[in-house]
């Protein structure tokens, strides 16, 4: 008998595919969390005598530098670590209310589930961005802003999904027998139960992470994300827009970085789902 | 509970609104808000004199009655605004989805049927950057590729200024087509400024209808009347199309609904890249300008709308699933 975790590894790193997403997220939040050692410039610094260089990988600048001759790969390392940060909050503050809400109506059912689940439909019947896009212009432009706004539109995937495996969970033989035990409702809802929904909350969270960081980008081209000089993808490509056509590469390299960022975290959530949905099967 | 759905964006739309700090009516005013007499009357025109209760139990008889307002900047009623732009982002949705259906699905199914060879992996690779693609990205890189560098179209908008027609329909592939003369010629040019918009909105649909139609068609393939069907020499084309995809269909179907509210969400951002006048651009526009009355109203009809779609997909659903329908 292996250990559970060690048996899902052994399914998941069967696929290439999940392994090279697995390496560039690892590689990234390397990039995110090392940003400030490993990157050549202050990706705010301004070098007035070296505006608009294209990539030259002899020059001092390799990616070039864009339209206030700040570095562009200074500024495109510093980035990771603005949209890896705020795309961690955002999974921690909308998974923490989605499992708290979705386990409250998923379990005690009733009017309460009725009254969550009205809410959740009302918020997901919005598109998600223009909700965003709201959020922001009424609480007004800030990282953290942009964070509440974006957990908001993410919280009810989770609750949806937390509700259906609790009521999927919650009369199986051992939340009854626990329930025999005495077990007061908060310990079977939190211990009994949410351990047993944790395969599907894990490919949320992972797919949650790459919507987040899809839609901190698109509040940042909008304008209503990140606010410049900070060096946010989103809020890059919006400033590169006025270059289109004589500097693409300023518009080409945020946007790969976001296209990269995002595939790796759906194939390694896609193949996560795939080796727990056949685990599950199994059973 | 449609309509409970609707009651709640109807408070969703009022309150956010509310929760804006700064008061609107000196935002309107400017420097004439100091002078109080015109200060009152500026709040009494636009109803912020009633208390909070009464302003939304206003805004729901009116918007009962089809009153949403008048825009503060155009000083048009909401309704109107929405309509005149209303089939610009319909007919790119339309295609859109076109683009997303006619490729998606044959993609799918010729994934299906070639599991694990080449032409299925690149398939799916390319699904999977398809849906991982940030939408606003994809339209700046197709302009590079398509308007900058091989000047086939159009930057922006929805017809050239030389042909300056009036509109009939509002659709303007179908408007072009009823011009008197040059029809061609002007059909042909709203062709031309709508492809890269619809390709850059149909690309995410066309990945996500590509993956669940081969993970469907794959399921289908193992049931035992498609190896029955197969036995008694049914035609390759009749055992794909027939028996294979029609029973595919229903989570297909699933999750083209399931795509609209994300369409609407990826309209904004495409009509903003390519300025395309339709609501999304209209709905940004009025947050960046505060224009509290469409703000509301526009959350309001892009909620009715999504709820709509959502129950005609419903509707559809019931169509191509006997299954249902006896039930």
């Amino acid at each position: 008998m292996t250990h559970p975790l060690l048996e899902l590894w052994r399914n998941f790193s069967q696929s290439k595919g999940a392994l090279l997403g697995l390496t560039t997220i690892l590689l990234f939040f390397g990039v995110a969390l090392g940003a400030g050692v490993i990157s050549p410039h202050s990706p705010t610094l301004v070098f007035s005598d070296a505006v608009l260089l294209p990539p030259d990988l002899s020059s001092e600048h390799w990616l070039g530098t864009d339209d206030l001759g700040r570095d562009m790969l200074s500024r495109l390392l510093h980035g990771a670590r603005v949209s890896l940060v705020l795309g961690i909050l955002i999974v921690i503050t909308s998974l923490f209310f989605g499992v708290i809400l979705g386990l409250t109506a998923g379990y005690l059912g009733g009017i309460t589930d009725t009254i969550i689940m009205r809410i959740t439909d009302v918020v997901m019947s919005l598109p998600s961005i223009l909700l965003a896009i709201v959020v922001v212009s009424v609480m007004g432009t800030s990282l953290l802003n942009t964070v509440v706004a974006i957990s908001i539109v993410a919280i009810p995937s989770f609750v949806r999904l937390v509700r259906a495996s609790v009521i999927a969970e919650k009369n199986k033989n051992y939340v009854i027998c626990a329930r025999c035990f005495g077990a007061s409702h908060f310990r079977i809802a939190f211990l009994n139960i949410l351990p047993n929904c944790i395969a599907p909350i894990t490919v949320q969270s992972t797919l949650a992470f790459s919507d987040g960081i899809l839609n901190i980008a698109a509040l940042g081209f909008l304008g209503l994300g990140a606010q410049p000089p900070t060096p946010e993808w989103g809020t890059m490509l919006a400033d590169a827009r006025d270059y289109i056509v004589s500097e693409p590469y300023l518009v080409v390299l945020p946007g790969l970085c976001i296209l990269t960022v995002v595939i790796s975290f759906n194939l390694v959530g896609d193949v996560l789902r795939d080796c727990l949905d056949a685990k599950l099967k199994k059973i | 509970m449609f309509l409970i759905t609707l009651w709640g964006i109807s408070i969703v739309a009022f309150s956010l609104i509310r929760l804006v700090p700064g008061d609107p009516v000196l935002l309107l005013l400017g420097d004439r808000g100091a002078d109080p007499q015109l200060y009152a009357e500026m709040k009494e025109a636009l109803g912020l004199h009633l208390p909070v209760y009464r302003q939304y139990f206003e805004f729901i008889i009116n918007a009962l009655q089809g009153n949403l307002g008048n825009s503060v900047v155009s000083r048009t009623p909401v309704l109107e605004e929405f309509f005149a732009r209303f089939p610009a982002t319909l007919e790119l949705t339309f295609m859109a989805m076109l683009i997303g259906i006619t490729l998606g699905i044959p993609l799918g199914v010729l994934a299906a049927i070639n599991r694990n060879k080449v032409f299925d992996y690149s398939v799916m690779f390319t699904s999977l950057i398809g849906y991982s693609m940030p939408i606003f990205w994809w339209g700046l890189i197709l302009i590079i590729v398509f308007s900058v560098t091989l000047g086939w179209t159009p930057v922006a908008g929805r017809m050239s200024v030389l042909y300056d027609i009036e509109p009939i329909t509002g659709f303007m592939l179908i408007d072009s087509l009823l011009q008197a003369e040059d029809k061609g010629a002007i059909f042909f040019d709203a062709l031309r400024h709508l492809a890269l918009p619809a390709i850059a909105m149909g690309t995410i649909p066309m990945a996500l209808i590509a993956r669940i139609t081969r993970s469907s068609m794959l399921e289908i393939l193992n049931e035992d009347y498609m190896l029955t069907a197969r036995a008694k020499g049914v035609s390759k084309l009749r055992l794909y199309m027939i028996h294979g995809l029609r029973n595919a269909l229903i989570p297909i179907v699933t999750v083209i609904g399931l795509l609209v509210s994300s369409l609407v969400a990826g309209a904004i951002l495409t009509e903003t890249i390519f300025s395309f006048p339709g609501i999304g651009k209209w709905i940004l526009h009025s947050i960046t300008a505060r224009d509290y009355p469409v703000i509301q109203g526009g959350i309001l009809l892009i909620g009715a709308l999504v709820i709509i779609i959502n129950l005609s997909v419903d509707l559809l659903y019931v169509a191509i699933n006997p299954r249902v329908r006896v039930s």
